[in-house]
């Protein structure tokens, strides 16, 4: 957090600026496949909210991690990584 | 090449775009957008041993305002185009990309806009832009935020554009490749980045 605020806020306030706006793209022309990985108890980027997005998408592909959070998921560096690049 | 480096270049000869690059250099190369709030040095998360063990050369970007790259007017679209500057500059035309928590509307920008570039989008933990939907907001309501954890964990799978693999997949995908060694500990990882001969340059685009 301190390395983000190093030189300015301006990263911080963009990005709060941005987050009341929807996304600015036609989710439906994403061709790519998209993977969320997604704790079921993240209570800071709420799964339903989550799920209302990647419905859109035409390939994509959702991993629950039961009973985590937000963090959760990064509690699994090495599993997250292969699923990055399809190990 | 060291195998960490932090790197400036400049893009459009005026604005300045910072990155991380960490990892084996015959990895995979995996672009990575932070979450809020973040930098480039937040994929620290990621510990070096894990990197080694798949096989992966992680590049994270400051996204434009943080760390040490410039502010850049405009939405999403026009913010998240500073990973295909980098990737330009290291020569490296497809790669997946990885998005975390407020990263991901980012992350979905880049995909949709550059299809051509980005080979497999991550989410993790990702920011969906909850508040253009008033039916969300209402779950998001103080008294009702409590109520959507088991909403969300009882929720069905049932979507046509979702394929849903098992929690008990995951987990065999977990304990197949994730080890207690792997967990992440930021404030050894952060240390051993500076071991590591991580240096700073600095170049032009």
């Amino acid at each position: 957090m301190t390395e983000g605020l190093r030189t300015s806020p301006d990263g911080v306030i963009d990005d709060l600026l941005s987050w009341p706006q929807p996304l600015e793209v036609d989710l439906t022309s994403i061709t790519c496949p998209v993977i969320a990985i997604h704790g079921t108890d993240d209570d800071w980027e709420p799964l339903a909210n989550l799920r209302r997005v990647i419905d859109q998408i035409p390939d994509a592909h959702l991993w629950l991690c039961a009973g985590m959070n937000h963090l959760g998921p990064l509690l699994h560096p090495a599993a997250v990584l292969a699923l990055t690049c399809d190990a | 090449m060291s195998e960490c480096e932090d790197t400036s270049i400049q893009v459009d000869g005026r604005r300045r775009v910072t990155f991380l690059d960490r990892g084996p250099r015959d990895g995979v190369t995996v672009m990575y957008l932070h979450g809020f709030p973040g930098s480039r040095l937040e994929q620290c998360l990621f510990p070096y041993e894990a990197l080694e063990r798949v096989g992966v050369r992680l590049i994270s970007v400051d996204r434009p305002g943080w760390g040490l790259t410039d502010p850049l007017a405009g939405d999403r679209v026009a913010r998240a185009r500073d990973v295909l500057h980098v990737a330009d500059h290291l020569g490296i035309d497809q790669f997946p990309l990885m998005a975390i928590s407020a990263g991901g509307g980012y992350g979905v920008a880049l995909a949709a806009t550059a299809p051509t570039r980005i080979a497999r989008l991550v989410l993790v933990s990702a920011q969906a832009a909850p508040y253009d939907d008033p039916a969300t907001i209402t779950r998001m309501q103080p008294g009702q935020l409590a109520s959507l954890r088991p909403r969300a964990r009882d929720a069905p799978l049932g979507s046509s554009t979702v394929a849903p693999p098992s929690d008990a997949n995951f987990s065999k995908t977990l304990s197949g490749v994730s080890g207690p060694t792997s967990r992440p500990s930021p404030q050894r990882n952060v240390p051993s980045l500076n071991n590591r001969r991580c240096g700073t340059r600095s170049s032009a685009t």
